[in-house]
């Protein structure tokens, strides 16, 4: 984690324009990443392109003002930090269950009601900041990342479908585009270093296009879209419904999309704000309270469930940028491209392997944020059962997922993610073996 | 961190402008991009690019004829890559390539039979022949070089015409092609054509294990509009249950949301989600339905596709 003398942008530091508008459009650039999830969902249900390209746009437009949102700083509501929002996979899997139940509105119902649970979680974890001593917070820093992995290097290897082969020339693509973001942030100058994720991009697009030429193709999508629309035009997307088979499902998923927001904003807090002790719970809470807020008012518009972006936050360690402003008018660029699908397809059919190579880099970072964190005080006997017993149980999710599917229906969302289930041991845990710790400072002696 | 507005000016000049020149010629060339050859029809990698070697050999060998094998053989990274490679048949069925099992070259194989006993070669010029087909699918039992066990082979084909007026059979093949919709749907389709044509007759010939709507993990079933089935998914009789009030594990009729789908429209996909030991979540499928009328009546053919799945997904 980078100090705080460090970084190049603080927390409250308002870049001049210029680096303000390119750091703004690289973290929008990873933003995109995530943009196109929606539009699985509505070719799914049997959707139209112009409903895809609507709910497509209407998230977008979600996300860039939950990101606004995010960084402000005040009684009420934000994190203060910059930690972007997008539209990420955790509701993808039970929004189409929703679509296919009750279509769109169904859909739309449930994502506000999961926004509304996100809320009421986010006023619970204002008091649990005894919860949270640092090697707990390490160990959730490096899960954010680690949560990552799987879309990052399937990405990055360029690869779309299970079962589908791959190409030298795809992971050289992703090879030149992440040793040029890495090399600018070793040996590049102050400026390449600030803009190492654009260089890194421009690069693999620039390979992209010599050693894949067919890659034009994609193109054929930017050519369908209109320059300016606006997507609330639809009014049939203001329709509504509730369905209590469907409670379950979105009230697990708000949990763990709760953690995965919580590990997202601690993060940010602990590359924001290195010199902090501890761990401050009010900025996190008003940040859940964004984030909650942020999906029901995606849903009430007609957009999907979005959530914080880990990758940002990775991007903002490796920049060393964490001003607020960046992600102010990063999501200001991302509202405004809402309304442009034809700028904004365009920047989307950014080729899969830069995509992996970006979020590779990025989360790179946040893991070994974590790990700094975890080891930033000795580890006794009780924190190293603590830490290893968590990652056994979290890393299990990943390595043998189909074990977890024979657990009661009950206990599943506990194996939901490395990052979930890491999050739950590592918090029981630490309080267990410290029971009698705690015991006796109650108790006295 | 005190900074001048142009303290940065140069490298971000260079980013911006490679920026826009990225959205511009972006939007410039957006349109002149179309995938060749009817790709999109196909969601793997590896379809696409196996139809992309069928088609770039075919305009070999229709420019230079024969001396475009001599051209296979020399450049065999070009035209042979993991378990695929190119292969043709004149019109009597005689082997006169075979890129990857050259001791077949010369021999008749039309009759050739794979392990379940289909006509895989005869299959190939029926595929060709089929307005269903775009690019001749078939798909059989065959051996890869050197390996013991059976797989599972898909083959695209085509005719191709040399320049001096001789006409034969070019297929391209690779073992364990993951199934693509299109296969779902080529199958379907051609069901559907079939019973609308010949009538209920047709159902014999389509529920014959040896033929080409034979395809492993699609079961093609075919439904009157009152909900008799003609023909069950799962089974070769008539099953009497009525599949159109069939619920996925989410609770949804599928095939009713198809038929309402099919009121506007002759074919249509939907959505199956099923339970899956392996998985926590519910695993998506695709159902293909086609709506013909038949000896008079209204019907509904289709089959359940594996829908491909994000790599990244459990």
């Amino acid at each position: 984690m980078p100090p705080q003398s460090n970084l190049v942008y603080k927390l409250d530091d308002i870049p001049p324009l210029g680096p303000l508008l390119m750091l703004s459009v690289q973290q929008m650039m990873l933003m995109f990443t995530a943009a196109t999830f929606p539009a699985l969902i509505v070719r799914e249900v049997g959707g139209s392109m112009e409903t895809a390209s609507t709910i497509v746009s209407i998230t977008m437009i979600a996300a860039g003002l939950g990101s606004i949102l995010q960084a402000l700083r005040n009684r009420w509501i934000g994190s203060g930090y910059l930690c972007p929002n997008v539209c990420g996979p955790s509701y993808l899997t039970v929004s189409l269950q929703a679509a296919w139940m009750g279509g769109f509105p169904l859909m739309r119902g449930m994502i506000i009601f999961a926004g509304v649970l996100e809320m009421l979680f986010a006023n619970a974890v204002r008091r649990l900041r005894f919860l949270f001593p640092p090697v707990v917070v390490g160990l959730v820093v490096a899960f954010v990342g680690i949560n990552v992995i799987s879309v990052s290097i399937t990405n990055f290897f360029g690869q779309v479908y299970a079962g589908d082969s791959l190409r030298w020339q795809e992971m050289l693509i992703a090879a030149i585009s992440l040793f040029t973001m890495v090399g600018c942030s070793l040996w590049g100058s102050p400026a390449l270093k600030l803009y190492c994720l654009l260089c890194g991009i421009a690069a693999g697009w620039l390979a992209a296009a010599l050693l894949t030429p067919e890659i034009l193709s994609t193109l054929e999508q930017v050519h369908a879209q209109p320059f300016f629309s606006i997507p609330f035009l639809d009014v049939n997307l203001l329709d509504l419904a509730f369905s209590w088979e469907m409670v379950l499902p979105f009230f697990i998923i708000s949990i763990c999309s709760t953690l995965k927001s919580f590990g997202n904003i601690l993060a940010a807090q602990k590359i924001s704000e290195p010199e902090r002790d501890g761990v401050d719970m009010v900025p996190i809470a008003k940040g859940l309270l964004a984030d909650g807020l942020t999906t029901l008012a995606a849903g009430a518009m007609g957009g999907l469930a979005v959530d914080t972006s880990a990758s940002n936050v990775g991007l903002a360690a490796a920049t060393r940028s964490v001003s607020r402003w960046i992600a102010i008018t990063a999501g200001i660029i991302f509202t405004v491209l809402g309304f442009f699908p034809k700028l904004s397809t365009m920047i989307a059919t950014i080729p899969r392997p830069v995509v992996g190579a970006s979020l590779v880099f990025a989360v790179s970072l946040m893991i070994s944020a974590g790990l700094k964190e975890m080891f930033s005080e000795p580890l006794d006997q009780r924190k190293s059962f603590v830490l290893g017993l968590s990652c056994i149980f979290g890393l299990s999710t990943e390595f043998v997922p189909t074990l977890f599917a024979h657990l009661p229906t009950f206990i599943q969302p506990l194996f939901g993610s490395p990052l979930a289930t890491t999050t739950v041991f590592a918090i029981l845990l630490y309080q267990l073996f410290h029971l009698d710790q705690i015991l006796g400072k109650t108790k006295g002696p | 961190m005190e900074r001048s507005f142009f303290s940065l000016a140069r490298p971000q000049l260079i980013i911006t402008i490679t920026l826009l020149l990225f959205l511009l010629v972006g939007c410039r060339l957006s349109g002149q991009g179309k995938e060749p050859d009817n790709l999109q029809l196909y969601d793997y990698r590896d379809t696409k690019r196996l139809v992309r070697l069928l088609a770039d050999a075919a305009l070999v060998l229709a420019e230079e004829g024969k001396e475009g094998f001599a051209q296979f053989r020399r450049d065999r990274e070009r035209w042979t890559y993991e378990d695929a490679y190119l292969y043709a048949y004149d019109v009597t069925g005689r082997c006169v390539f075979h890129g990857g099992m050259p001791e077949l070259e010369g021999k008749e194989l039309m009759d050739v039979e794979d392990a379940q006993g289909r006509k895989s070669l005869r299959m190939a010029f029926a595929a060709v022949q089929d307005p269903d087909n775009p690019h001749g699918w078939v798909h059989y039992w065959w051996n890869i070089p050197n390996r013991l066990y059976p797989v599972w082979k898909s083959s695209c084909h085509r005719l191709v015409t040399f320049p001096d007026g001789k006409t034969l059979l070019l297929g391209a093949g690779m073992a364990n092609l993951a199934q693509e919709r299109a296969f779902v749907k080529i199958i379907v389709d051609g069901a559907a054509r079939q019973l609308a044509e010949e009538g209920a007759g047709a159902l014999d010939d389509i529920k014959d294990p040896l033929s080409k709507y034979n395809l492993p993990g699609a079961s093609i079933f075919v439904v009157s509009e009152r909900g008799d089935t003609l023909m069950a998914p799962a089974f070769r009789f008539s099953a009497s249950r009525n599949i159109l009030d069939y619920e996925d594990d989410a609770g949804h009729t599928p095939l009713r949301e198809a038929i309402v789908r099919l009121q506007g429209a002759t074919e249509t996909w939907v959505v199956i989600l099923a339970r899956n030991p392996q998985s926590m979540s519910l695993t998506k499928k695709g159902l293909y339905v086609r709506k013909i009328a038949m000896d008079g009546e209204r019907i509904y053919v289709g089959a359940t596709a594996d829908l491909p799945k994000p790599s990244w997904m459990k």
